[in-house]
Parts: structure tokens; C-alpha cells; sequence
């Protein structure tokens, strides 16, 4: 693969990080608000309003049987006709400038994972998300068999 | 170094050794940095952070149904080069407690052990080291391909 990693965004969230194609971002929904107060009430308004279903997914892509409130935004993303939200920490660019996409090795590389490369920026990696396989795979049983086993 | 030493040996799980050749040892990490990988098969969970590079971390345990060691503490570079290219590339065997440098000859050559169907995946040759058959791996076979756990 090895080639650069341009138009992404850097989400993150329960100490992952991942590349999303910018142009599958459909929305940035802030939460801030509702970490003061802890308001779950709140917080499910602000889901409700998103108008699609909102997911929580751990830092091993498990979805999560609540939604996180402690985290700071709802991303809407689309994938082919369908919008789905998962919330995240924090949304950015890539701190560096063109940075390399490598393929993960073939001892690791899953045929239904969304996780198919990675940048490396120094010590940390970022997972770059194939946003229609993550649609698939959140809706499958084996998103959440791990959980609940 | 003694110069006969030609392979060298570590325990992968609780009185089970494994063995590579001297020459595809790059290096020995103590505390690797390990970054783990979504959805990626438990014997090779994660990426070790290793001179800027990220490269596969393997355990071998699990791969061939055994308990894998508790503290996996060390991290045993190693090179090959990728049957498909030529290219050559680094991955990392996950260990607990240091190896050990020990000579092999042809007339120690053996079946590999009947305890797993995953050996005859990832191993060349095997070799008898007093009563325990030690499988020798077969590197680009471990990295370059993904493997199925056996239960």
C-alpha cells in the first residue's frame, strides 16, 4: 500500500486512534456540555438529534452495550445511503504533513475488519477505518460477541 | 560465542520450546512498546514500536492452543525474507524469560510434535533436544500469512 494518508481525520477515542476519510464525515455533534453535569438525559437528547443510531465502541471495535457520555462529540458518518454515529474524544487533522499508509502485516489482516493500514507518527499508530466495512461490522453479531461473552 | 552455535531456543508456553535460526535474531527487547490492533487474531494482537519501525508481535501459544506464558516481558526480533518479494522484514516473538544459544545438527532431526496441527503451518523442521521434539520455525510462514487459531 504505502501511500499517503491525506484527507483523513484523526478521531479518537477509549485510547484508539483512527483515520476516517474526511468525506465520510457527515457531522460533528458536541457533547462538551454534557460532561459537566454528567446528564444522561441530556445526552440522549443530543443522540436523539443526530437522527440516526449512535454506538459506543471500545478501544478493541467492540460496540459498547451503553453510549459513552463521558465523551466529548458525536461523529455522523456515512457509508454508501446509511448515516450512523459513534462518539469519540476527539476529532483532528493529522499532525504531520503527507504521513505514510502502510498495510498491516498479513498475520493480522482479518477479511471483515475496516482496519486494513496504519500511519505511524513516531511512537504512536493510527488504524485507518474503512467507514463502509465499520457499518457492516457494527451491525454484525460479531461486533458485540466479545462484549457480551 | 561459542561458533557452533547455530539456532537458538525459547520457551513459548510451560515446558515447551521453540527454536530459530542464530541467524534470523536481530535483537532482544526488554519492556517492548505494544500497541494492539482492533480485531486482530490473539496470537498476533498487536504492533512492536522497534527502531521506528512497527512490526508484528507474534505469541505462539495461543496459536497452537496452549496458555500463553503470564508475563510476556520480551520481545525477540527477528529478520527473514518474505518468500513473495525477497523483501527483507522484521517481526517479533513474544517471550517471558531470555533464550538460549544451542547447536543443532542433522542427526538430531525429528517429527514435529503431534501436539498441535498448527506446527506443520509454521515450522521447517523440528529437532530432538533430550526428551522434548523442538519445532524450528518457519518465519515467513508465521508473519506472511494469517493462520487459523486451533481451539
Amino acid at each position: 500500500m504505502n501511500t499517503t494518508a491525506a484527507g483523513y481525520a484523526l478521531i479518537c477515542f477509549d485510547g484508539l486512534n483512527l483515520l476516517i476519510d474526511q468525506h465520510a464525515i457527515v457531522c460533528l455533534n458536541d457533547m462538551a456540555m454534557l460532561q459537566s453535569g454528567g446528564h444522561e438525559e441530556k445526552a440522549r437528547e443530543a443522540i436523539e438529534e443526530t437522527a440516526c443510531k449512535v454506538h459506543s465502541l471500545t478501544a478493541h471495535l467492540i460496540v459498547a452495550d451503553k453510549i459513552d457520555t463521558r465523551c466529548r462529540y458525536i461523529v455522523v458518518l456515512q457509508a454508501d445511503e446509511h448515516h450512523f454515529g459513534i462518539t469519540v474524544d476527539s476529532v483532528q487533522s493529522l499532525p504531520t504533513q503527507n504521513p505514510i499508509l502502510h498495510s498491516l502485516p498479513a498475520c493480522m489482516n482479518l477479511s471483515g475488519s475496516p482496519i486494513k493500514a496504519y500511519v505511524q507518527i513516531k511512537e504512536n499508530i493510527a488504524f485507518c477505518c474503512d467507514v463502509g466495512t465499520l457499518w457492516c461490522y457494527i451491525n454484525s453479531s460479531e461486533s458485540r460477541h466479545e462484549y457480551e461473552a | 560465542m561459542n561458533m557452533k552455535h547455530n539456532a537458538v531456543l525459547f520457551e513459548f508456553t510451560s515446558g515447551h520450546h521453540a527454536a530459530i535460526g542464530l541467524h534470523e535474531v536481530a535483537e532482544l527487547v526488554m519492556s517492548p512498546r505494544l500497541v494492539p490492533v482492533p480485531l486482530a487474531p490473539d496470537y498476533c494482537h498487536s504492533l512492536c514500536i522497534w527502531q521506528d519501525r512497527a512490526i508484528p508481535f507474534v505469541e505462539l501459544a495461543p496459536l497452537i492452543g496452549q496458555r500463553s506464558l503470564e508475563k510476556i516481558s520480551l520481545a525477540l526480533v527477528v529478520t527473514y525474507f518474505a518468500r513473495s518479494n525477497g523483501e527483507q522484514r522484521w517481526g517479533a516473538l513474544g517471550l517471558s524469560a531470555y533464550f538460549r544459544m544451542v547447536s543443532v545438527g542433522d542427526d538430531a532431526a525429528c517429527l514435529l510434535p503431534q501436539d498441535s496441527s498448527a506446527w506443520i503451518s509454521i515450522a521447517h523442521s523440528c529437532f530432538q533436544l533430550v526428551d522434548e521434539n523442538v519445532p524450528i520455525l518457519n518465519l515467513d510462514a508465521l508473519f506472511e500469512q494469517r493462520l487459523e487459531l486451533i481451539s
